[in-house]
């Protein structure tokens, strides 16, 4: 079958000698793997548009098999912002990564597929990439139905007061009396109110924030997520190593 | 598969593993192998053996090469102030193909990629800085793939490497010789006129 679909390309992989395989975030058809027929020869016209980030209009051909095939590419947008900045690369394969764990095969979800975009956006413009980042984490898990407690606790509902706790496993953040009646409780992390409220404004923002975070509320407010990331997924993303890396090297200039 | 004798089941499994073949294709190799006849059989078991035995990578640049230091860099006639960083050997027989290069080269073993966990601790960068830290070297020409791969190593090493006070060049992009322009992609005919310089 024959269709078209507007997308996203998250990864790409070589395959054979010519070919390449392309992850796509689809508006109409969800996550799409797709082989592009001889995008690795010097000349073709589609290797351009099968690098990470491209979004642009697909068609594509598929028989309800694993992979699909792409037919045509129309170009919309390569974002050269990002792919001209070492850091915002690291950024959205993070986000990319974190999109395509989320997001199921061949299933519409195009709420998804226009976060994604203004997320790619976002990237592209923001001068502060941790704000941006954490956007992205947020509202990717909320999209898919995993978006933290972050202003009652998860257990009780109630404000959780001074003393403020982290658990990935509750969902969000604990008071003093639900993390003692968790199984495990050490599991539950001390936290500053600021970095939770941090969370909170970004999360709630529907548009690229304006918020900066510095010191302590920053680290912080990046590990409660790399946490909640790595339990939501089910594992750590390959990239947030790099993610990690970079972010080590800002806090040093903070 | 399991009908054929144990020893080209062996033979079909480990011509599997290389890449670009698949089953039939292992399968198709493995029985022209056994019937090419004996003499054909030992000479390519001779030449793996050698290659086993002599390639190794070469201490400086990362080449492979069957001498150490390797047989670009001790040779006195190339430019030892130009360092040409490529990801993977095939990239430097590339260039010498070409033999328009007469500087030294430096080979990375990979690119940066995020989305596989290769950060620059994985590529062979360190050895990079510490090769450059001598002085001799005036310029490093970025010759990584034109890809966002080959950009975010290129934006990397052009990063570490600027402090320094190097010259820090990179490949230009555009169109390949006899493309037709009608049929170019928007990202190309971009980077095209980005590249443009003056006709001489």
């Amino acid at each position: 079958m024959l269709y078209q679909t507007e997308g996203i390309v998250l990864s790409s992989s070589d395959l054979g000698e010519h070919d390449r395989v392309i992850n796509l975030l689809t508006e109409q058809k969800g996550l799409v793997r797709a082989v592009v027929r001889g995008a690795r020869k010097p000349r073709s016209r589609l290797a351009a548009v099968t690098q990470p980030f491209t979004r642009a209009d697909f068609q594509l051909y598929g028989k309800g098999s694993a992979l699909d095939r792409v037919i045509q590419v129309s170009l919309i947008d390569s974002h050269p912002q990002i792919v001209s900045d070492y850091a915002k690369v690291v950024y959205a394969s993070y986000l990319a990564e974190i999109a395509s764990e989320l997001v199921p095969e061949h299933e519409k979800n195009a709420a998804v597929y226009h976060l994604f975009t203004d997320i790619l956006v976002a990237l592209g413009h923001a001068k502060e990439l941790w704000t941006v980042c954490r956007w992205g984490e947020l509202r990717l898990l909320g999209s898919a139905g995993f978006m933290p407690l972050l202003e009652s606790c998860a257990r009780c509902g109630r404000d959780p007061g001074g003393a403020v706790y982290f658990s990935a496993p509750a969902g969000g953040v604990l008071c003093d009396n639900c993390r003692v009646a968790e199984t495990d409780p050490a599991s539950a992390m001390k936290v500053m109110p600021g970095s939770v409220k941090t969370l909170s404004v970004i999360a709630a923002s529907s548009t690229r924030p304006n918020v900066v975070a510095r010191g302590q509320v920053r680290e912080e407010a990046a590990k409660i997520m790399r946490e909640y990331v790595a339990f939501t997924l089910g594992k750590r993303p390959k990239s947030l190593a790099l993610v990690e890396k970079l972010e080590g090297e800002g806090a040093s200039r903070n | 598969m399991s009908r054929l004798p144990e020893s080209i089941h062996r033979l079909v499994e480990e011509l599997r593993k290389l890449p670009g073949v698949g089953p039939k294709t292992a399968q198709r190799l493995a029985f022209h192998l056994v019937v090419s006849g004996k003499e054909s059989m030992d000479r390519l078991i001779a030449a793996l053996a050698e290659a086993r035995d002599k390639v190794g990578y070469c201490s400086v640049c990362g080449n492979l090469t069957d001498q150490d230091p390797c047989a670009i860099c001790e040779d006195p006639k190339r430019d030892s102030s130009v360092i040409c960083v490529v990801a993977y050997p095939k990239d430097v027989l590339a260039f010498e193909r070409a033999g328009a290069f007469r500087g030294l080269y430096h080979v990375l073993h990979g690119y940066i990629e995020p989305l596989k966990g290769i950060g620059p601790e994985e590529l062979r960068i360190q050895e990079l800085l510490k090769r450059v830290s001598s002085g001799e070297v005036k310029e490093i020409i970025l010759a990584t793939n034109p890809d966002v791969d080959g950009e975010t190593t290129a934006l990397y090493l052009a990063r570490a490497l600027k402090p320094l006070g190097l010259k820090v060049t990179r490949l230009a992009r555009g169109l390949p010789f006899g493309a037709d322009l009608d049929y170019a992609d928007e990202m190309t005919i971009l980077k095209s006129l980005e590249a443009r310089r003056e006709m001489d």
